[in-house]
């Protein structure tokens, strides 16, 4: 994406594509992650499209939006030890205009008036993880392995947290102390859109670019942590540091391992959890860049997890170089897949913002396609967290 | 803004083309009009019965042959493959960016014939036994499925689309022979590609290499006079009840005019542009959780609210009081334009990404509908159409579906 500084701190990321039908743009307000922040940052994303100066109740703005047959949502993000508040709308292009004049109403003319609900909204999210059982497992394994981390933090806030919150306070913080990025992608020009920026979101000049994340780890000791609940199958979740950094060229060696190791339906751990044993539906790694974090989780029964954990240390050990082109075929298809979705392009090119990397897809595409060997990309990683939820 | 070219196959295959210039990824699927509810058949003149799961199981074994398994297969041309059933169809796609022609021949060399033995079948049992689980403990699925048999005691669509642990004991090789048979024919068929893609090269293709078999069985129809609906509660450890409140639709009206009149109406109980969303909230009865999904096939359909919370019987009620409401004071005509607009420009939206374009081009296929049709059926709607629909939306044709924590 083409990167335009609005101003100080305010940094406008475009890319003009006539493959797509639709115009999308985000407004992002990058945040440090922490404790006392978390809930009240997770409640301004709550409140924004409640009412606006010009639009004063949620039913209001939902009219406009289907009047200029725009999607428009408001959500909270944690992108490693960012937490990140983002209005997000998609349109068709004729209407970009009026999406953005009603963006910039919402995001810099709230008028607070249904502060009840908001909370009500936030309360909701953070209890209703309860009844998603795989992401409660995964969500449960990060605090526990990051209990002394910003990345343990949840980013949907605290319960405890939510009556204190000054929400007024809340937004005039976020917007403020926030590093601002607005993206948009697909059939507008960039000078258009730096125009709707400079006309309708007059954010004021600013100097909070954050935070780095820290990577590297050596836990004394693997946690093991195990709840019980109520269910038909066991949810296992397992967290390893790995200790690669995400910047160096170190990292595209790890992806392509993970892609060998759990990544896909011919991976390691499937092959031999599900297709071999079957002792299983789903099994999968995956890897959390910002913090150099592999989360591997399964569905299993609870008598089976010796087995699992051992098939687990086994894959470690039998990836190698053999399949390593297939693997590297599969990330830079996804790579280049990820361009056909606008919304993917951005999350994208937030990634890269976060660690300073290069904006343009192919640059990544070619650190895959250099990788020669992912022996030994392993070697430092250590299991830090074993979760699992009993049934 | 929305241009597919179609074309019917000389070995009855519907094949979809959507090209999408500039596109990176391509995607090829092909489905067949075969899914959960489809247990009950006539084949060469005999009446069969099977277990529920069957379409799902069979969905499960086609990735494997004599001598190959097709995930390792695609993969090894650096595509991703994967298939999924619903009540009404079974799809089998690949999507990548290189390979594309090579990846068809193996999508049509996998569905053109059926490799099954003992061995095979039993280890598949054991996979699905855990995907049931994994079900088990969604409760969203399970209230999903407890509305459909609240308002449904004969369809089969009142089942989970993988059936459950002991009617997938029942599956045997002969089953699976008899399903395939009967149902993955080319009429049944249907082939549908997305990307940057010539839509010639892909139908003669598909001619060349689609070998499928011919014929159809007669599939039974299911008695949908059917008994008041029930309600249905279960306990699970959720944080508060959720709940679905559905409606059994008239299956009198065509599946293209239910979906769209379905869209409309429940947008106008549920989005957050009504006002009775608007009262509902303000009197804490509903939340950022409530919302709709339209289930919508040939001959059964359910429209259903859903929500979280402990008001469940007041928003019903409400509901059905708002529904009245409309039926004797009238409809804005400009209120429904509005939403039926935005409902194309929703359209607009999903057919950019090729997933959730084929999979609802294999969706409209399987109950006989042309996609464009429901595109400019929504330049028809009229409040008349949204008044004559409205009644079905009645306490009569309602079931509640709770599921609650313990000791709730």
């Amino acid at each position: 994406m083409k990167k335009t500084d609005i101003k100080e701190g305010v940094a406008l990321y475009t890319e003009e594509t006539e493959k797509f039908d639709t115009s999308d743009f985000c407004i992002l307000l990058e945040l440090p992650l922490k404790r006392e922040r978390a809930t009240s940052n997770a409640l301004v994303s709550k409140i924004l499209m409640k009412g606006c100066n010009k639009y004063i109740t949620e039913r209001e703005i939902a009219v406009r939006l289907e009047e200029i047959r725009t999607i428009m949502e408001c959500s909270i993000m944690k992108k490693g030890e960012e937490h990140i508040i983002q209005l997000y709308f998609s349109t068709l292009p004729e209407f970009a205009e009026e999406a953005f004049e009603l963006a910039g109403n919402i995001l810099f003319e709230p008028i607070f008036n249904n502060i009840d609900e908001a909370k009500r909204d936030l309360r909701a999210d953070i209890e209703g993880l309860l009844n998603n059982k795989r992401r409660y497992a995964v969500e449960k394994c990060i605090e526990n392995m990051c209990a002394y981390e910003d990345f343990g933090v949840s980013g949907d806030g605290y319960i405890e947290d939510i009556d204190s919150v000054d929400i007024k306070e809340a937004y005039e913080y976020a917007m403020d102390n926030s590093h601002v990025v607005v993206m948009s992608v697909g059939k507008i020009n960039s000078s258009t859109v730096e125009e709707y920026v400079r006309t309708y979101l007059p954010f004021a000049e600013r100097n909070n670019r954050p935070y780095g994340n820290s990577y590297l780890s050596s836990p004394e000791g693997v946690k093991e942590i195990e709840e019980k609940m109520d269910i038909s199958q066991g949810k296992l979740a397992m967290g390893i540091r790995l200790n690669i950094d995400p910047k160096g060229s170190d990292w595209y060696k790890a992806l392509v391992a993970n892609e060998l190791f759990g990544g896909s339906a011919n991976s390691e751990l499937f092959m031999e959890a599900r297709e071999k044993e079957s002792l299983c539906y789903y099994i999968s790694s995956k890897l959390l860049r910002f913090k150099s974090i592999m989360i591997i989780e399964a569905g299993i029964e609870d008598k089976n997890k010796e087995k699992v954990e051992e098939i687990v240390e086994n894959a470690f050990d039998n990836i190698n170089d053999k399949d390593i082109e297939t693997a590297k075929t599969a990330i830079v298809n996804s790579f280049n897949a990820a361009e056909d979705k606008a919304e993917m392009i951005m999350d994208y090119s937030l990634g890269q913002i976060i660690l300073d990397g290069p904006q343009d897809i192919s640059e990544g595409i070619d650190e895959i396609k250099k990788v020669r060997s992912i022996e030994g990309i392993f070697d430092s990683c250590v299991l830090d967290t074993v979760y699992m939820l009993r049934s | 803004m929305i241009n597919i070219i179609s074309k019917r196959l000389e070995n009855g295959v519907m094949c979809y083309v959507l090209p999408k210039k500039g596109y990176k990824e391509k995607l090829a699927m092909v489905a067949f009009r075969y899914g959960s509810r489809d247990i009950n058949f006539k084949k060469d003149g005999r009446d069969i019965a099977q277990p529920y799961g069957i379409a799902h199981f069979l969905e499960h074994k086609m990735f494997e042959d004599e001598s190959i398994n097709f995930f390792d297969s695609f993969t090894k041309l650096g595509i991703d493959t994967n298939a999924y059933t619903n009540f009404t169809t079974t799809a089998y796609y690949f999507r990548g960016c290189d390979n594309f022609d090579k990846g068809l021949s193996l999508l049509f060399k996998m569905v053109n014939s059926l490799y099954i033995t003992d061995e095979n079948i039993k280890k598949e049992k054991g996979i699905i036994e855990q995907e049931i689980k994994m079900y088990e403990d969604d409760p969203y699925w399970e209230m999903h499925f407890n509305t459909l048999k609240g308002l449904y005691k004969n369809d089969p669509c009142r089942e989970s689309i993988a059936g459950s642990v002991e009617s997938v004991e029942k599956i045997t090789e002969n089953m699976l022979k008899e399903s395939y048979e009967g149902f993955y024919t080319g009429e049944n068929c249907v082939l549908i590609a997305v990307g940057d893609i010539e839509s010639k090269t892909v139908f003669e293709k598909a001619e060349k290499e689609l070998d499928l078999n011919k014929g159809n069985v007669e599939r039974a129809c299911y008695n949908n006079e059917e008994a008041k609906p029930k309600n249905i509660s279960v306990k699970k450890s959720v944080d508060r009840p959720l709940y679905n409140i559905g409606f059994r639709q008239n299956t009198k009206y065509p599946a293209e005019e239910r979906t769209c009149v379905g869209n409309i109406i429940m947008n106008m109980l549920t989005a957050k542009s009504s006002e009775l969303r608007e009262e509902l909230v303000r009197r804490r009865l509903a939340d950022s959780a409530f919302g709709f999904e339209n289930v919508v096939g040939n001959d059964f359909g359910a429209s259903i609210i859903k929500g979280e919370g402990e008001g469940y019987r007041a928003v019903a009620d409400k509901i059905t009081d708002e529904t009245q409401k409309y039926m004797t004071y009238g409809i804005n005509s400009e209120y429904v334009r509005r939403l039926a607009d935005m409902e194309k420009a929703k359209m607009i939206f999903e057919s950019q990404d090729i997933y959730s374009f084929a999979s609802f081009a294999a969706d409209c296929f399987s109950k006989n509908i042309e996609m464009l049709d429901i595109y400019n059926y929504y330049d028809k709607i009229d409040v008349d159409i949204i008044l004559k629909h409205m009644t079905e939306y009645s306490r009569d044709n309602m079931a509640l579906s709770v599921v609650s924590g313990e000791g709730a």
